[in-house]
């Protein structure tokens, strides 16, 4: 899909790196995070070394401070994002018609924790932020009591870690279809036992918990928990934002239903959704890059068939995010786009961690030091179980 | 957007199954375990192993109304409250025991449990999504399919709800006092919206809103002031036959039948009842959307127009405008 009029405004995000997206200068200076033990989950017998990357705490109102961590932080990145954006404060915001879309909780696997430890009670406050689809409808809530939003009714969307660009072409399609003036698009995942748990019972969380991407030895994933949430808006729109990160011109999805757990070896789920876009003048691909065994290989094996006939005169930066924040499931396509527009507003890439011997690649540099370089246009990848693929590219605006 | 057909399978009421739900007292509407068995009979060419119940009741419906290949134009969109269902039984594995968590269930629990084994089933290739929303899960997959169509790459949309009852929803829904209005309902549904002209018929026009009044998004009100500028305009503007009472209202009977009447004054419009609106589901609206489309067949060419009205928790209200061919 084709998109012209689709600008991101606004972005709030929370993850290991910090509770702004400006931690980005931190990264820069080497102040780099490093998942630390949490005791956020109890673990029995093969799991004692639960080392994850967790949030830092953040401040919210005390009448949310009861809320289940998800909730937190979708909040904390929702007014984030809304004062980034500036759209509150713009003097027709109330006539702008806007909506929210949200990452569902069940991407979020706390979410079904929650709901089972309080299955069993009486309490309708407690069993209130069980349901499937509550968090988007909680924060259009807020959105109308505490802005006075004037708001269609909300989305929530499920795709496991292909979630957040699920999320945001939903917003783009609004967007672009002159359906909506503004689109809140988020998603957010909370340290779980049961995704540790089941991720650990599979195999695929890296022994050392050090979260190796795109490296030939590279062992298994490391979790992440975060929040992301963007204001998209029309370039022409109605309303005048204060500045414009960079537009969505095209978003992509492919299947491919191999297995419920790995990835198809031939990576066709990466091709359908890479052979449909235009790969001309891309400056930098971030790619989804779990550093589980079969997933970093392929995903760069299909990578390299999509762009062989390009006819490359050079080789083109690529780089994976999680070794800086853990996966964060079903919030990684957000938090990690998020960081990739940091990278294109400060012309800067980032190096990819933790890497020594990276996997070989013919069109691909895996760059390992941070460098500085104009950045207009990304191809961003996601991939989800169950064989759920998508890209975008993010452009800046003027190009 | 142009409704090609629509497939419904809803329980049978009944007391709810203790082997399921526990030993409670409530009746619902629930399959029953000979007529899980003939769904399980369903031919299936692909089959990932150990399909669950839920994915197994999505491919039935699916079944009865994917007669045409499936390419890559063709979008999948399935909203279901049954995740919990899926994912009790390994939560429970993971809290009683960590090292009991099985390898074999836990991809079982993604969210797309249903779908990959249903993508693969019927070689959907391109687009799929989930959606959840209890009552609302149906209208947020309309909405969703709506906004797929528009675009070139998509010429149909696939939407299957799914509702089988866990116990974890169904306690749920007790404490909240759901069970008061409405009953606990298994139920599944599928349903081929197009471009194509030559249709069963189409849903011409949709909004929804949220009313003044702010309520939590758990509480049900109706929207009388947002009904009546809303349906007004779409009266004034279509030679319409029929309205239905409201899908997804808490208000008994003879408040809803009272409501339309005063949104539609003196006109001559019909007003159909559902024949019950006592379930809790993502897939009523596709059972209302189908019955309401039989009754509007019955109207001469040209008058085949008519409204569903329908309304969520948390003041969400909205209508569709129906055309049947």
């Amino acid at each position: 899909m084709n998109f012209n009029n689709v600008s991101i405004t606004g972005i709030g995000t929370i993850s290991a790196l910090g509770t702004e997206l400006n931690h980005i200068n931190e990264v820069l200076h080497q102040k780099r995070s490093l998942p630390i033990p949490t005791e956020k989950i109890a673990l029995k017998k093969w799991a004692k070394d639960p080392r994850m990357f967790q949030c830092p705490d953040f401040e919210i109102p005390k009448k949310f401070r009861h809320l289940p961590t998800s909730h937190k932080m979708s909040l904390y990145t929702l007014k984030q994002a809304l004062e980034d954006s500036g759209l509150p404060k713009r003097d027709d915001f109330k006539k702008l018609k806007g909506c929210v879309i949200w990452g569902g909780p069940t991407c979020d696997l706390s979410g079904g924790e929650s709901y089972y430890q309080k299955s069993s009670s009486q309490n309708k406050k407690d069993l209130l932020h069980s349901n499937l689809d509550h968090l988007s409808h909680f924060l259009s809530l807020v959105l109308r009591q505490e802005y006075g939003a004037n708001l269609k009714p909300h989305l929530t969307v499920l795709a496991a870690c292909s979630t957040s660009h699920h999320a945001i072409s939903l917003g783009a399609m609004l967007i672009e279809q002159g359906e909506l003036d503004w689109v809140m698009v988020g998603a957010s995942d909370a340290i779980s036992l049961t995704t540790f748990s089941g991720f650990g019972a599979l195999q695929n969380i890296s022994p050392n918990r050090k979260c190796k991407s795109l490296d030939q030895k590279r062992d298994g994933l490391v979790f992440g928990e975060g929040s992301s949430c963007w204001i998209m808006e029309p370039l022409n729109g109605p309303s005048k934002p204060k500045k414009v990160y960079a537009k969505i011109s095209q978003i992509n999805f492919g299947l491919e239903s191999y297995h419920m757990a790995i990835p198809d070896p031939s990576g066709i789920g990466h091709k359908r959704v890479i052979s449909k876009m235009d790969l001309d003048n891309i400056d930098y691909v971030k790619v989804h890059g779990t550093a589980t065994p079969q997933n970093d290989e392929i995903e760069i094996r299909a990578l390299e068939e999509s762009f062989e006939k390009l006819n490359l005169s050079h080789k083109i930066p690529l780089g994976a995010l999680k070794p800086y924040i853990g996966h964060t499931m079903g919030a990684c396509g957000l938090i990690e786009n998020s960081l990739v527009l940091k990278m294109m507003e400060e012309n800067i890439l980032l190096a990819n961690l933790n890497l020594t011997e990276p996997i070989e690649s013919k069109y691909f540099d895996l760059i390992t030091k941070n460098t500085k370089k104009d950045i207009r246009k990304v191809l961003c990848l996601s991939a989800a179980f169950g064989g759920n693929y998508s890209g975008l590219t993010l452009e800046k605006v003027g190009l | 957007m142009n409704i090609e057909k629509i497939f419904t399978l809803k329980g049978l009421k009944s007391k709810a199954p203790v082997d399921r739900l526990g030993d409670v007292d409530d009746e619902g509407f629930f399959f029953t375990e000979n007529d899980l068995n003939e769904i399980k009979k369903t031919p299936k060419k692909n089959r990932i192993k150990r399909l669950n119940t839920p994915c197994i009741l999505a491919i039935h419906a699916l079944s009865k109304i994917i007669t045409d290949p499936i390419t890559e134009k063709d979008a999948l969109i399935i909203s279901h409250e049954t995740l919990p269902g899926v994912i009790e039984e390994y939560i429970e594995d993971v809290f009683i025991n960590v090292e009991y968590a099985s390898p074999k269930k836990f991809p079982f629990i993604s969210p797309n449990a249903l779908s990959t084994p249903i993508a693969k089933e019927f070689g959907f290739s391109s687009y799929q999504i989930n959606t959840s929303g209890i009552d609302g899960g149906g209208i947020q997959a309309l909405t969703m399919a709506q906004t797929l169509l528009r675009n070139e790459e998509i010429e149909n949309v696939y939407i299957v709800t799914v509702d089988f009852l866990s116990e974890i929803f169904y306690k749920t829904y007790k404490v909240m006092g759901a069970y008061k209005y409405k009953w606990p309902t298994d139920m599944v549904t599928a349903t081929r919206l197009s471009k194509n002209n030559d249709s069963y018929g189409a849903i011409i026009k949709s909004d929804s809103w949220y009313s003044d009044d702010l309520l939590p998004y758990y509480k049900y009100a109706f929207d009388l002031k947002g009904m009546k500028e809303k349906l007004g305009q779409l009266i004034e503007s279509y030679p319409i036959s029929l309205i239905s009472t409201m899908p997804d209202s808490f208000n008994d009977a003879v408040q809803r039948e009272a409501y339309i009447k005063e949104i539609i004054g003196p006109s001559p419009i019909d007003i159909m009842e559902f024949d019950d609106l006592k379930s809790i589901c993502s897939g009523s609206i596709f059972e209302n959307i189908n019955q309401f489309m039989k009754r509007l067949k019955t109207y001469p060419k040209g008058q085949r127009y008519g409204v569903i009205p329908w309304q969520l928790p948390g003041g969400i209200s909205g209508a569709y405008l129906i055309e049947a061919n």
